[in-house]
């Protein structure tokens, strides 16, 4: 197997009201979210990982937990061998890199394209400051932005535009690992296979590794090399794509193939009575 | 774990409202307070009278015969004093403005984002002064300080602070957790920039809004404490001690202690359509 990018041992990473120092002082009892409860995944380079679910199932805290925006309550992140849980460094951003659910919310309103993508390549030095306007126009380029958007505000954009600008964006770090939350959900269905097609043509001539979280199989299956299926917090199966496809072996795993709409001729296992 | 309604339902907003450089609601509001700032700073070219020169001879005028707006009862020309009041008002009210928003909006950004010990002792300090009335609370440290415009800025500002803490406090909380900010903390960029580059200009329209109508509530709170002797000492023009000296009058010569009434009214109503014309700009609810 090749080299592991991104590591997460044992990962648990519970929500609630218990960070409030009141809480602590008078030790009082908080209701616990337990979002992530106790997750092991592996991410090789080159792969693309599918991590899929249903709504809620902690799979965006897990993919927040793998950018390193989250301290998790247990367990470890690591990129490349190095353990990072949740103040990864300076370097160590510019290796695993986010792309954003909400395209309406992921962009600061208040910037620019050209301001968007200059900040983060001025801040990280990833050119010298003289070529910064030459490198936001050719990531433009790279994911199908004209160069006259340059000195736009979000507001001006579609759903679909927004997020190649929020790929271009994830990008302009030159990272390793791409982490993409639901990067089409919020999109129009028309343009959700335009911005999957980019992601899977940017993977295959950037060499980036991918984890591609999605509550929808039929994309995950289009994306993925391998799978992860989460339910209430943990992964209860991984395995190769076509693997879990044709053989589930979680019940879990067949309920969620049941409920993908079927083309006539197409086989996908269906659930036994009892196992849901 | 997202908030999936307001951020899209927002951004959508944006989205189809494209936000006007300018509009009638903001041009009206700037051009209404720049007319009442122009008239402060030219007010020697626009009346020759001294605002502050008495002549007991001539008190209690009607208006014409030289004085527009007649004079008062130590024989100043009202018009003269309207307009130089408008140079103490307008600086007052702005001043003791612009200090809380910065204090108190500087505050409220970092308790919402640091969250924690800081915050929690900011908001019991935040919920102690606003439990307490406001005039009393400004009377008090105005009579401590000694009267005077100096006194006034600083009893304002102590006091002030909160509104602009809580506001900004509260937009932050939201702010912090839209994918925007995530998306600058995912870029590694420092606390500092995310700060003040992301969530401070999506943050401060709120608190900018509520300064405008401040600055009118700024201008009564002068008024009031030139009621209680307490205000811009005399003889020094405004439009509080205006109104209070022009409210014994108010049967014979109404218009002493209405003219300077109108004037604060005529401020609040350029601030409002300021604030409106913004908040119309930036296609916010």
């Amino acid at each position: 197997m090749s080299e592991e990018l991104l590591r997460i041992d044992g990962l648990v990473q519970h929500f609630g009201r218990s960070a409030g120092p009141l809480d602590k002082l008078f030790r009082s009892e908080h209701a616990v979210v337990r979002a992530v409860d106790g997750v092991d995944l592996v991410l090789h380079r080159g792969e693309t990982l599918g991590l899929v679910g249903e709504s809620g199932c902690g799979k965006s805290t897990l993919s927040r937990c793998a950018a390193g925006l989250y301290t998790p309550t247990k367990g470890t992140v690591s990129y490349a061998g190095e353990v990072i849980n949740g103040s990864p460094s300076k370097a160590q951003r510019r290796l695993v890199q986010m792309v954003f659910q909400d395209p309406y919310s992921s962009l600061n309103p208040r910037m620019s394209v050209g301001q968007t993508l200059g900040e983060v390549l001025r801040y990280h030095r990833v050119v010298p400051r003289s070529e910064v306007p030459a490198r936001i126009r050719s990531l433009m380029d790279l994911v199908g932005l004209p160069a006259r958007a340059i000195d736009q505000l979000p507001h001006a954009f579609s759903g679909g535009q927004r997020q190649r600008i929020g790929i271009a964006r994830a990008l302009a770090l030159e990272p390793q690992v791409l982490i993409a939350d639901e990067p089409v959900s919020a999109l129009d269905v028309s343009v959700q296979a335009n911005i999957i097609n980019l992601l899977l043509d940017l993977k295959d001539s950037l060499g980036l590794s991918m984890l591609f979280v999605s509550h929808n199989m039929a994309v995950v299956r289009q994306v993925s090399d391998r799978i992860a299926v989460m339910h209430d917090g943990v992964v209860v199966e991984t395995g190769p794509t076509d693997e879990v496809f044709s053989n589930p072996q979680d019940p879990y795993t067949r309920l969620l193939l049941s409920s993908v709409p079927r083309l006539a001729g197409q086989t996908i296992p269906a659930v036994e009575a009892g196992t849901a | 774990m997202t908030t999936a309604v307001g951020p899209v339902a927002r951004g959508r907003g944006l989205a189809a409202r494209r936000p006007l450089r300018m509009n009638a609601t903001l041009a009206a509001g700037l051009a209404l307070l720049g007319a009442l700032v122009l008239a402060a700073v030219f007010a020697p070219l626009l009346t020759s009278w001294d605002p502050i020169e008495q002549d007991l001879s001539r008190s209690l005028q009607d208006p014409g015969n030289g004085h527009l707006l007649g004079t008062d009862q130590l024989g100043r020309d009202v018009f003269a004093r309207l307009l130089y009041g408008a140079r103490t008002d307008l600086r007052v009210g702005a001043l003791a403005v612009l200090f809380p928003f910065l204090i108190g909006g500087a505050l409220g950004l970092v308790a919402g984002w640091r969250g924690g010990w800081f915050d929690l002792v900011l908001m019991r300090v935040v919920d102690i002064v606003v439990a307490i009335p406001f005039f009393v609370l400004v009377i008090a440290l105005v009579f401590a300080l000694g009267s005077g415009t100096r006194s006034i800025y600083i009893a304002i500002t102590l006091v002030g602070w909160v509104a602009y803490a809580r506001i900004v406090r509260g937009e932050v909380l939201v702010a912090k957790e839209q994918e925007y900010a995530l998306a600058a903390r995912a870029s590694g960029l420092p606390t500092y920039r995310i700060l003040l580059r992301h969530l401070l200009p999506n943050v401060v329209l709120q608190a900018f809004v509520f300064s405008m109508s401040d600055i009118v509530l700024s201008i009564l709170a002068i008024v009031t404490l030139g009621y209680l002797g307490l205000g811009v000492p005399q003889p020094t023009p405004d439009w509080g001690s205006m109104i209070q000296e022009g409210q014994a009058f108010i049967f014979t010569k109404w218009y002493l202690a209405a003219v300077p009434g109108l004037a604060v009214v005529i401020t609040g109503l350029a601030l409002a359509l300021i604030a409106d014309g913004f908040v119309h700009r930036s296609g916010r609810r």
